[in-house]
């Protein structure tokens, strides 16, 4: 996972334009950014005995390469994509190659104009986000046009008109959404001067897809709002978003026609070796797409912001938490602490202190007056939105202390305990089903541990060390993790690492996981070769995730710039 | 300018939305006592695994038990199953002890048209037939599903049930998309079946569970067994489309939340099943 972070890190591509490019004779400057990956399969019996995730191509490979020219206003790019086919794990909806990403972008003045394909956020997203994490193959990005003015006293308002990307193809909705955005402390010089930043913001995106179904009425238009509020004051910040939407019956919701509703507030503290964060949210059939017939994440309109650290240790990373879009309640709260360095339990560098709690859990659901409950083309349940649903989805309490003891060791103890409801997270099971048959679910409980070691050797040399833990009983079992990361030099970095799962609830499946992969990096490349297996699991980034499938095999991963 | 930008807003707020008002339904679209149905969206090949099976049958719960596994190991949107009562009269007749009837005159013509001889015995996906192979024993049925599976959808289904409980009427649509060519006729037909029937069962150590509980039970064929011809000869080819509509009355004592739609689209020429679909009615 961790690797995995790092690899995600070496493709963002903004932080590592500023040192490359190539500048042409009109003074344009042309970069680009390529990765390749690659998977060579391995025929695994005892990771898979039937061999249903064997595939046929034995090797499987897929590339990208996004190039950007940039010459005074202008900004012109565009990303070239290929899938033969897509490695495993990745949607299968990406197969074939082409030009999936293309734009002209004219700044002047007030107004930014762009056409073509392009990446936007209202808010916080509740009601419209067009993103891309490549890593989970989510790719929504607009096709269409977006006007953004920057007016004066702090005024900004955007448009954007257009189609959202599903794979190769678009998807069937058309959208349509504005948002306006006032700074107030440009307006109103007293905030200024008392150091308090104030900014309101209201957004309204509507989608229109063609309502044709033999057996209900549907809207062809639906529309969603939302309205915010962000606030700063010396340490303290506070930032919290309310979305309606209509009626919206899509296979989400079971063709409900109940309007959704979302919040969600967060208020963060912080000053020198101490922060605060707490967060609350509730979202209620917010599940909102541009074609209503949509699952996993394709053609997303929207984005609900977790609650929830996500974790970078492979084996607490192997129970996150999926947004239940819908419908969930959840808050978190997280405490980190400094203790001063040169004092008696900070020791010379001090010592940091993370606590987080967080909890999600069902909303209240009654069954309408009617009798009827989540049936297709009705209002589906009633719902009160101070209560809490009975149905616990996710707990997650971790606790983390982290020194460095010298110049030369440090080290981190993370102790988590998760409330891991797999009925909801990994099965699917929906509310109706579980409150149909309580106690029908299955909430499991897992303790784990991280303790992470770093040790600096001669010569620029350096070793990093994990050792996790993970209990529980049946559904994954226990697992053992070690991992040993050795820096030779600035080019070159060597890994090995094992997981052994030996208390999986089935003997056959009491295995070993090893995995050594060597990482070579030379300028902007960056070149990473591993050999092993790969756990089934539950890959997730921002709440968002898809199922990765048990593999074995070479793995090969090339990224560069210029 | 600012009121200029609010009144857009407000315009394209009340210009871009579709209140929709009770009920939600569309008239003739399945009433409105109780408006209930399912979607499914098929994007990958399901199976179609038939049991012919009788209460009177003492090693037909084996069969039943492998159709449950294969439904626990790929799930109901991979494996359809469906339990038809028919064959020999010895093992599916009622007496005494064992009172419920459920033979159907489809399930009969099912049987006779596949030469059903004795029980249990199944067929994958119809396969084989009519070499006089494609009546398998349970044993088999595991891994001929998963060859099935494995191979590249030809046909897909959408499909969207309805059901209105004042008149038990339970509508259908089915949406067939042709993901390959066809050198045959292409047919769909469509059954109901239920669940979750507590009915006496003879045992595979000749006792008799008064409480067995049926699964899959075939109980009607709307359109009779071979249903319609959807595309001729020559015609199906990858991206073409039809929509079919079927729709019954449900039998007083049958169940509305235990009872499903199957659908599948086969080869007219060699019976060889295409693609299979389940639904549920409400």
């Amino acid at each position: 996972m961790r690797q995995f972070a790092a690899l995600l890190l070496a493709c963002s591509v903004g932080s590592l334009w500023a040192q490359t490019g190539t500048t042409d004779a009109l003074g344009g400057t042309l970069r680009a950014v390529v990765q390749i990956d690659a998977q060579a399969y391995v025929r695994d019996s005892v990771l898979d005995p039937a061999g249903d995730y064997y595939p046929d191509e034995k090797a499987l490979g897929q590339g990208w390469a996004l190039f950007t020219y940039e010459r005074g206003n202008l900004r012109m790019g565009m990303r070239y994509e290929n899938y033969q086919n897509a490695i495993l794990g990745f949607p299968t909806g990406y197969r074939g190659e082409g030009i999936t990403y293309r734009y002209a972008q004219w700044s002047q003045g007030k107004f930014d104009i762009t056409v073509g394909n392009f990446f936007e956020q209202f808010g916080q997203g509740l009601i419209f986000r067009a993103y891309e994490e490549r890593g989970l193959g989510l790719d929504n990005a607009m096709d269409g046009s977006r006007i953004i003015a920057r007016l004066p006293k702090g005024l900004t308002i955007k448009g954007v008109l257009g189609r959202q990307r599903v794979y190769f193809a678009k998807s069937e909705g058309i959208l349509r959404g504005t948002d306006a955005e006032w700074a107030l402390r440009e307006a109103l010089p007293f905030l200024d001067k008392v150091g308090v930043s104030l900014n309101l913001g209201a957004s309204f995106v509507s989608k229109f897809q063609r309502g044709f179904d033999p057996l209900l009425n549907l809207p062809a238009n639906v529309g969603a709002w939302a309205y915010r509020v962000g606030a700063n004051y010396k340490g303290f910040n506070l930032k919290a978003e309310y979305a309606y939407k209509i009626n919206d019956p899509n296979f989400d919701n079971g063709y409900i026609y109940k309007p959704g509703e979302a919040f969600v507030a967060t208020a963060t503290y912080s000053k020198k070796g101490l922060g605060f964060l707490a967060t609350v949210k509730r979202i209620d059939n917010f599940s909102f797409r541009s074609d209503r017939n949509a699952q996993q994440f394709d053609a997303l309109i929207n984005f609900i912001p977790p609650t929830g650290n996500l974790h970078t240790y492979a084996l607490p990373a192997l129970y996150p938490y999926a947004t239940q879009i819908n419908g969930e309640m959840g808050y978190q709260f997280d405490v980190n602490y400094l203790i001063p360095r040169k004092s008696l339990l900070g020791g010379k560098y001090g010592t940091k202190l993370a606590l987080s709690i967080a909890s999600s859990q069902s909303i209240d659901r009654t069954p309408l007056a009617d009798g009827s409950f989540g049936d297709k083309g009705t209002q589906g349940y009633q719902s009160d939105p101070l209560t809490w649903g009975q149905i616990p989805y996710f707990r997650d309490v971790n606790f983390s202390l982290s020194r460095k003891f010298s110049s030369k060791y440090k080290s981190q103890l993370t102790a988590y305990r998760f409330v891991y409801n797999k009925s909801v997270l990994a099965d699917g099971v929906n509310d109706y089903a579980i409150l149909a048959a309580p106690d029908s679910d299955s909430a499991l409980v897992v303790p784990a541990l991280a303790w992470e070691q770093q040790f600096a050797l001669p010569n620029h040399q350096t070793l990093r060390t994990e050792l996790q833990w993970s209990g529980g009983e049946g559904f994954r079992g226990a697992m053992a993790m070690f991992l040993a990361e050795y820096t030779l030099s600035e080019k070159w970095v060597v890994a090995i690492q094992d997981i052994y799962n030996y208390g999986h609830p089935s003997e056959s499946r009491r295995i070993h996981y090893p995995l050594v992969s060597v990482v070579h990096f030379d300028g902007p490349t960056r070149v990473q070769l591993g050999y092993g297996r790969q756990q089934q699991g539950i890959f997730c980034v921002g709440g968002v995730c898809r199922v990765v499938p048990p593999s074995n095999g070479l793995s090969l991963s090339l990224t560069t710039q210029f | 300018m600012r009121n200029f930008v609010l009144y857009a807003l407000l315009a394209a707020a009340v210009a871009s939305c579709d209140y929709i008002d009770e009920p939600f339904r569309n008239p003739g679209g399945g009433g409105t006592a109780t408006a209930n149905g399912d979607t499914v969206l098929q994007t990958e090949r399901a199976v179609l695994v038939e049991d012919f099976t009788g209460h009177q049958c003492k090693n037909c719960p084996k069969a039943s038990k492998v159709l449950k596994q294969l439904d626990s190991l790929y799930g109901s949107a991979k494996v359809v199953g469906l339990a038809i009562h028919a064959g020999p009269a010895n093992f599916t007749s009622t007496s005494t002890d064992y009172p419920t009837d459920f033979t159907t005159d489809d399930g009969d013509d099912l049987a006779s048209v596949f030469g059903v001889w004795g029980l249990p015995l199944g067929m994958v996906n119809r396969l084989d037939f009519p070499t006089n192979a494609h009546l398998k024993t349970y044993s088999s049925w595991g891994a001929l599903t998963a060859t099935e599976l494995a191979r590249a959808p030809e046909i897909l289904f959408n499909a969207y049930s309805g059901f209105d409980s004042t008149s038990r009427v339970a509508t259908v649509r089915l949406d067939v998309r042709a993901q390959s060519s066809q050198s045959n006729a292409v047919g769909v037909a469509v059954y109901l079946k239920e669940s979750g029937i507590v009915s006496p069962q003879l045992m595979p150590d000749q006792t008799r569970d008064p409480n067995y509980v049926h699964y899959n039970v075939f109980r009607a064929a709307p359109w009779g067994p071979f249903g319609q011809e959807v595309w001729a000869a020559g015609v199906a080819a990858a991206g073409l489309s039809a929509s079919l509509d079927a729709s019954a009355t449900l039998d007083a004592s049958w169940k509305p939340e235990h009872v499903q739609w199957v659908a599948i689209a086969f080869d007219k020429t060699t019976y060889r099943v295409l693609q299979a679909v389940q639904i549920d009615v409400k």
